[in-house]
């Protein structure tokens, strides 16, 4: 399989997480997660990715997390369209899908319950 | 620019309503060492910064924090979802409900509304970031102390979340701190 992340080193430098987004892409695309799961595998990740951001920003050289990084932003990737999709829209970009409403008022705004 | 996506960064589900631990939640909203008070610091910090290491971690934190600042509000506004003012009264809080509702309120938990005397920008890299450093650990011992208050368990959760980002968030300012001291001295 080619490189998913555009990284050579990638399965060499973090092999478990090459099995995991793989492994990720195959459950969503077999459409195993309900919304909710959905939901919280994107909080999850996203919460990784936003901690590997905040790493790098101060060790912007770091080989490692560069890679973890971008494997990790693709599987949020993967995870917020696949609950878009079947839900709601998250992001501005992603609003406008039904032809006569307005979805981007749909869903849970907070402090709704997630 | 900011973009907003339509979801909490953690799942926010408090079952019990209690006026009372509202008003204690609330000083991490409007209070001096608050995620507002955080936020504000390092979004006006960031202007002045002199490299893009300190823009970028100065935006990004100050981003985070305006997420927990919608987590704290969210929770403050489980706690009082659909109390009356009876009950209000009956929790001791009928000084916030004359003015307020059950809405939410840029004040800490005695009352006092924000203020941007809670913080500084001064286009000095050693002076904000040692600000910040500070501002972590205020932030991180008010959680302490809201821990000890609270025995709510999905409110506690919440906490500790927030308390350990706190912790990260100081380890970060840290390094910042040491990269332009570092350069000072070369």
């Amino acid at each position: 399989m080619a490189n998913n992340c555009g990284c050579k080193t990638m399965r060499s430098a973090y092999p478990s997480a090459a099995r995991t987004y793989e492994r990720e892409k195959a459950a969503i695309q077999s459409e195993a997660y309900c919304g909710c799961v959905l939901m919280q595998k994107l909080m999850t990740a996203d919460f990784y990715l936003q901690d590997l951001k905040l790493y790098l920003d101060t060790h912007p050289c770091d080989e490692k997390a560069l890679c973890l990084y971008r494997k990790t932003a693709k599987l949020v990737r993967e995870y917020r369209e696949a609950f878009e999709n079947e839900n709601f829209p998250l992001v501005e970009t992603s609003a406008g899908q039904c032809e006569h409403t307005w979805d981007w008022l749909e869903g849970s705004w907070p402090p709704a319950r997630l | 620019m900011f973009i907003f996506e339509k979801r909490t960064q953690i799942p926010v589900n408090i079952k019990n309503r209690n006026p009372k631990l509202a008003g204690i939640i609330l000083e991490q909203y409007g209070g001096p060492d608050g995620e507002m008070s955080a936020s504000l610091r390092y979004l006006s910090q960031r202007f002045s910064m002199k490299d893009e290491k300190g823009c970028a971690l100065l935006t990004d934190i100050g981003t985070e924090e305006l997420a927990h600042l919608e987590i704290v509000g969210s929770v403050v506004s489980q706690l009082t979802d659909g109390s009356g003012a009876k009950e209000f009264d009956r929790y001791g809080k009928a000084d916030y409900y004359v003015n307020h509702a059950n809405a939410v309120y840029a004040a800490n938990a005695a009352g006092v509304p924000f203020n941007a005397a809670y913080f500084q920008s001064k286009a000095d890299p050693i002076a904000d970031l040692v600000e910040d450093l500070a501002a972590e650990q205020k932030a991180r011992a008010t959680y302490d102390n809201i821990l000890r208050l609270s025995d709510d368990p999905d409110v506690n959760a919440v906490m500790k979340f927030l308390r350990a980002r706190e912790v990260v968030h100081f380890q970060r300012f840290g390094e910042l701190l040491n990269h332009y001291q570092e350069q000072i001295c070369r």
